[in-house]
């Protein structure tokens, strides 16, 4: 059997002579500090790739709203030769995400992309206009739904909205608008102003007049980092989804209109 | 007679005190230790300073593409090009600007012909295509750019825009393809970016890829950005900075 001993008895010189020993101090504290040099420097890089994907996918929103506004008719597969398909549009977004990592493939109202794309025409007070999905008379009374505020004969709404790539239709939700009748009476329609409501924009602002229509687009953008250093420490993943909106005036027409048929007159 | 052996320990024995006073002394073994780590310090700040100007450089190169893009888009840069072809002399980009008329300009002497003739804008030469107008718009718009020397090297810039007539569908000479992506920088046969932009016209649809290739003064931080010299012996690592963007022309 052997003769137990007692714990430190031979080492506590030996731990105390390294405890006093302050030789290669400067060695052991570097050594400690390198890595956390080195964090920092992986974590500016990761920050920089998140700004600069982030910054990427907000110029992406903005053109791709930009070039839907410069368009006098679009379609979605079915239109006539004059008008623009939406795919094409679609593609274009595609190229100005790059050199990211993009799907093969455009995004359609069927398949799953990345990037995903919405996007929305959204009428504001012409209490004529007659489009594919909106009928307004002098008849319309009443606040659409969702809104607190609407007025008698003052119709608006979504006249169309393309969720492609698997991308959710927000428009459609007060998410985007609410309350964006102000000012107008059933006597004096074109004093009537929007306010937009949205939570990229942040506070309620005059937005647009009556007899007029904004293009939304959002691009919701599924970002990888490529590093995977402090990424998955704080959101418990490397990927997030970069989503930017964009809202634009149609610059040619008052609204741009969904063909359906090969048709011109169903541009409407 | 005196052995070999006793020498040596008499020298031993003269040594032992100051091998014991060297061995002993310790007031600048911070000092070695940190000379050893510097380097290895001084890369990391080095790298980190570098970073930070690769970033300025893409904001900056960013900035120049987008206002280079946008003098195509409103037809400024062919309006200038088809006057300067019909007076046969330089012609301002800019409207009234009548002090550029006459001057001449390229990448190379733009910073000195400005000077010189009071010019605000820059001139396009009857000399000149679409594609070095391009050329020079990218330098002229980075404000600290210009000719050798400065933050951003003109002569850096590589950019492939091409223009379409109409969308995939519509009827015009030369449509659109279904698929833009097909637009990528060109290369020559050495591997190297080709500046490409051909007249373009009464353009509809712009597609533009404009590269600048950003120089790392720190060896490897290349190889974080897919640098094509990375772990090149002798070679500086680059950062491949890149814009693309696809707008319609206004009409013009």
């Amino acid at each position: 059997m052997s003769q137990k001993i007692p714990f430190g008895y031979h080492s506590r010189s030996a731990f105390r002579r390294v405890v006093r020993d302050s030789r290669g101090a400067a060695a052991v504290e570097a050594a400690m500090t390198f890595p956390v040099l080195i964090a920092m420097m992986l974590g500016m890089l990761e920050m920089y790739f998140y700004m600069e994907a982030s910054h990427r996918v907000t110029a992406a929103a903005q053109l791709t709203a930009d070039l839907v506004g410069r368009q006098a008719t679009v379609n979605n597969g079915t239109g006539p030769a004059s008008s623009t398909p939406m795919s094409a549009i679609f593609s274009a977004s595609l190229v100005m995400l790059s050199p990211m990592p993009v799907s093969s493939s455009v995004p359609t109202t069927s398949n799953s992309t990345n990037p995903a794309i919405d996007v929305a025409s959204i009428l504001f007070g012409n209490p004529t206009v007659t489009t594919n999905n909106l009928s307004c008379s002098a008849s319309t009374t009443g606040p659409a739904t969702g809104e607190s505020n609407g007025v008698a004969n003052y119709c608006h709404g979504i006249d169309w909205e393309l969720a492609v790539g698997g991308a959710t239709a927000k428009a459609n939700t007060t998410a985007v608008y609410t309350n964006f009748v102000n000012g107008c009476t059933a006597s004096n329609l074109t004093a009537c102003y929007c306010v937009l409501t949205s939570a990229s924009i942040g506070n309620p602002v005059p937005f647009c007049v009556a007899g007029q229509s904004i293009i939304y687009v959002r691009v919701d953008y599924t970002y990888t980092d490529p590093i995977a250093f402090f990424f998955p420490i704080f959101l418990g993943s490397n990927q997030i989804v970069i989503s930017e909106s964009a809202f634009v005036t149609p610059r040619q027409v008052t609204y741009v209109p969904l063909c359906t048929t090969a048709s011109s007159s169903s541009c409407a | 007679m005196i052995s070999a052996r006793r020498m040596v320990q008499r020298a031993v024995g003269v040594l032992r005190p100051l091998l014991g006073r060297a061995r002993a002394e310790r007031s600048g073994a911070t000092a070695v230790e940190f000379a050893l780590l510097l380097p290895a310090l001084a890369y990391l700040i080095f790298g980190v300073v570098d970073m930070g100007l690769m970033m300025f450089a893409s904001e900056e190169m960013d900035l120049a593409a987008s206002e280079a893009v946008r003098e195509i888009r409103t037809g400024a840069v062919q309006a200038a090009l088809a006057q300067a072809n019909s007076n046969s002399s330089g012609q301002s980009l800019y409207a009234g600007d009548s002090n550029c008329i006459g001057a001449t300009t390229t990448v190379a002497n733009f910073a000195t012909s400005n000077a010189t003739t009071n010019c605000l804008g820059f001139t396009v030469n009857s000399t000149d295509t679409a594609s070095t107008v391009f050329g020079e718009l990218l330098c002229h718009t980075v404000p600290v750019g210009g000719t050798t020397g400065a933050f951003l090297n003109c002569n850096n810039f590589n950019w492939d825009v091409q223009t379409y007539g109409c969308w995939p569908n519509q009827t015009c000479s030369n449509p659109a393809p279904t698929d833009l992506r097909t637009v990528a920088l060109t290369y020559n046969s050495s591997g190297n970016p080709q500046t490409f932009l051909t007249s373009p016209g009464s353009a509809a649809i712009i597609v533009a890829v404009i590269g600048y290739k950003y120089p790392f003064f720190t060896p490897l931080i290349g190889c974080f950005f897919d640098g094509p010299d990375c772990g090149v012996p002798g070679k500086q690592t680059t950062a491949p900075l890149r814009y693309y963007a696809v707008v319609q022309a206004e009409p013009f």
